[in-house]
């Protein structure tokens, strides 16, 4: 190349370059839009996109999930994240693994703490769906559920529809079991907190002493209705006659 | 033949291929341990489910690269037609091919088993079904490495081809599941063409998404002979068909 055509090809290269920089600089405010929570896939897209190893995809997924909002340097309140869309997700993500327990987690522990307090009831809603079929496994999740409806979202109903479902599971720890009756002892439902306490006092065997000793506090004490105990319930707790 | 499967083996060391992979898959598990740690809870899980992910695609590409440009290099260095001119017949150099290929998989494929080891599965059945599948999934893309850069003449496109027919056989299942459940166009003939399509192709497209599974690593294998005798029996078939045809169009070629 001859010094007259290398010195041509450079003074080309230079208007580029020249207009390179004016496309920067009418370009450079344009940024892309990010979003917090992003938009729900199909379940089919979904189960292309896992090329045969649905765990690996469930995986990423709640890992962007759990990250959502929080990328590129941002720190999102969770009042701004969009729970009926994280809802919506999780639901679809069950349906590559419904046995982790990651995302009832991340429903009750992270996302339920949103400061706008009635967005909670997208996530008890997750967990009452995720936890309702078997309740004998995922009893810890309608517990949750049911803790977050009643001091979160305020609503003692729902709570209290997701306690009772637990009354009469075999296999799970006993206050687990009297869950309902504490929400009615909140509402000042007496006699309602009563009849689950007798219910599993007359139906369960093998209840431990400091069990049995906690039973008798709450009907005596807390609600106020050893009077109004049957006489089989008090058979079990021991007490032979009144006072 | 022996010859030849030690060339190969030689040719990967000279290729630093082995170092390569390596280092790619402890990194691609430590990446997938350090993310994992983020999680609120289950990051032994997700760090098996990363790792197993990652690792078995590194692998794969890794396997599928190396293959298709060694066969590149042969051909255009007339290193085949050389082997040809000795009293070696045109199966026999296929054969060599897939098994010293084989073995760098079967070599590579053990260092991902040690890695994800270290990582600590959760059911070890599972491991142990997770790692013969991944091997033998390994044999499978070798197989199909070798059958598309002895039928196509550039390097490239037999990597784009295998990767092309390892993600189809890895998705067929899903796509076999779609026909069942709605339409998929508005066009009724579409459907029904799309169907049978969908259908006959079902026939010759492998199912590798029965291969190493990651949900095997932390929830076991639910019916451990089924899965099993899925993925075996797979290999076993469709691996003998990827040789015979690649013999079969190697014989077509001349010199």
């Amino acid at each position: 190349m001859t010094t007259h055509n290398r010195r041509y090809y450079i003074q080309i290269l230079l208007v580029f370059v020249g207009i390179q920089v004016l496309f920067w600089f009418n370009t450079n405010d344009i940024r892309p839009r990010m979003t917090v929570v992003p938009n729900v896939p199909g379940e089919e897209a979904i189960s292309v996109l896992s090329f045969g190893d649905k765990q690996a995809l469930f995986r990423l997924m709640a890992f962007q999930l759990g990250n959502a909002g929080d990328s590129f340097g941002r720190s999102t309140a969770l009042k701004k994240y969009d729970l009926n869309k994280v809802k919506l997700w999780f639901f679809l993500l069950d349906k590559l693994d419904r046995e982790s327990n990651l995302l009832p987690s991340m429903a009750a522990y992270y996302f339920a703490q949103t400061q706008n307090k009635p967005d909670a009831r997208h996530m008890v809603e997750y967990l009452y769906e995720h936890a309702k079929d078997r309740p004998e496994k995922k009893w810890w999740w309608l517990t949750q559920a049911s803790y977050i409806a009643l001091y979160k979202v305020g609503d003692s109903e729902l709570a209290l529809k997701i306690a009772g479902m637990l009354r009469d599971v075999e296999g799970i720890p006993l206050w687990a079991r009297q869950l309902s009756a504490f929400v009615y002892e909140g509402r000042g439902e007496f006699d309602a907190a009563l009849k689950i306490m007798e219910t599993i006092l007359e139906n369960t065997d093998d209840i431990p002493q400091h069990e049995l000793n906690f039973m008798q506090h709450f009907v005596e004490e807390r609600i106020n209705r050893l009077d109004s105990l049957s006489k089989k319930a008090r058979k079990r707790l021991g007490i032979r006659g009144l006072q | 033949m022996v010859t030849n499967i030690l060339y190969i083996l030689l040719t990967a060391l000279r290729d630093r291929l082995f170092i390569v992979l390596i280092c790619a898959v402890v990194f691609a598990t430590l990446i997938s341990g350090a993310l994992a740690g983020t999680s609120l809870v289950e990051s032994r899980e997700m760090t098996l489910a990363f790792s197993a992910a990652t690792s078995r695609l590194i692998l794969v590409l890794g396997m599928t690269v190396f293959i298709a440009f060694h066969l590149r290099y042969a051909f255009d260095n007339r290193e085949i037609e050389v082997m040809l001119s000795r009293p070696f017949s045109r199966p026999q150099l296929v054969f060599s091919y897939w098994l010293g290929f084989s073995l760098i998989s079967l070599f590579m494929g053990s260092v991902a088993i040690v890695v994800i080891y270290i990582a600590s599965p959760i059911d070890m059945l599972g491991f142990a079904s997770w790692s013969i599948s991944l091997i033998m999934e390994l044999w499978f893309v070798s197989a199909i490495a070798i059958f598309t850069s002895l039928m196509l003449n550039s390097a490239v496109a037999s990597v784009l081809t295998t990767l092309a027919i390892y993600l189809l056989s890895r998705m067929m299942g899903y796509f076999l599941n779609m026909l069942g459940m709605r339409s998929l166009f508005d066009e009724p003939w579409l459907n029904v063409v799309s169907h049978e399509i969908i259908e006959k192709l079902s026939i010759i497209v492998p199912r590798l998404d029965f291969f190493a599974k990651s949900e095997w690593l932390i929830y076991g294998i639910s019916n451990p002979w089924q899965e099993i005798m899925l993925f075996s029996t797979q290999a076993v078939i469709y691996i003998p068909i990827l040789i015979l045809v690649a013999i079969v169009d190697f014989y077509n070629r001349e010199f």
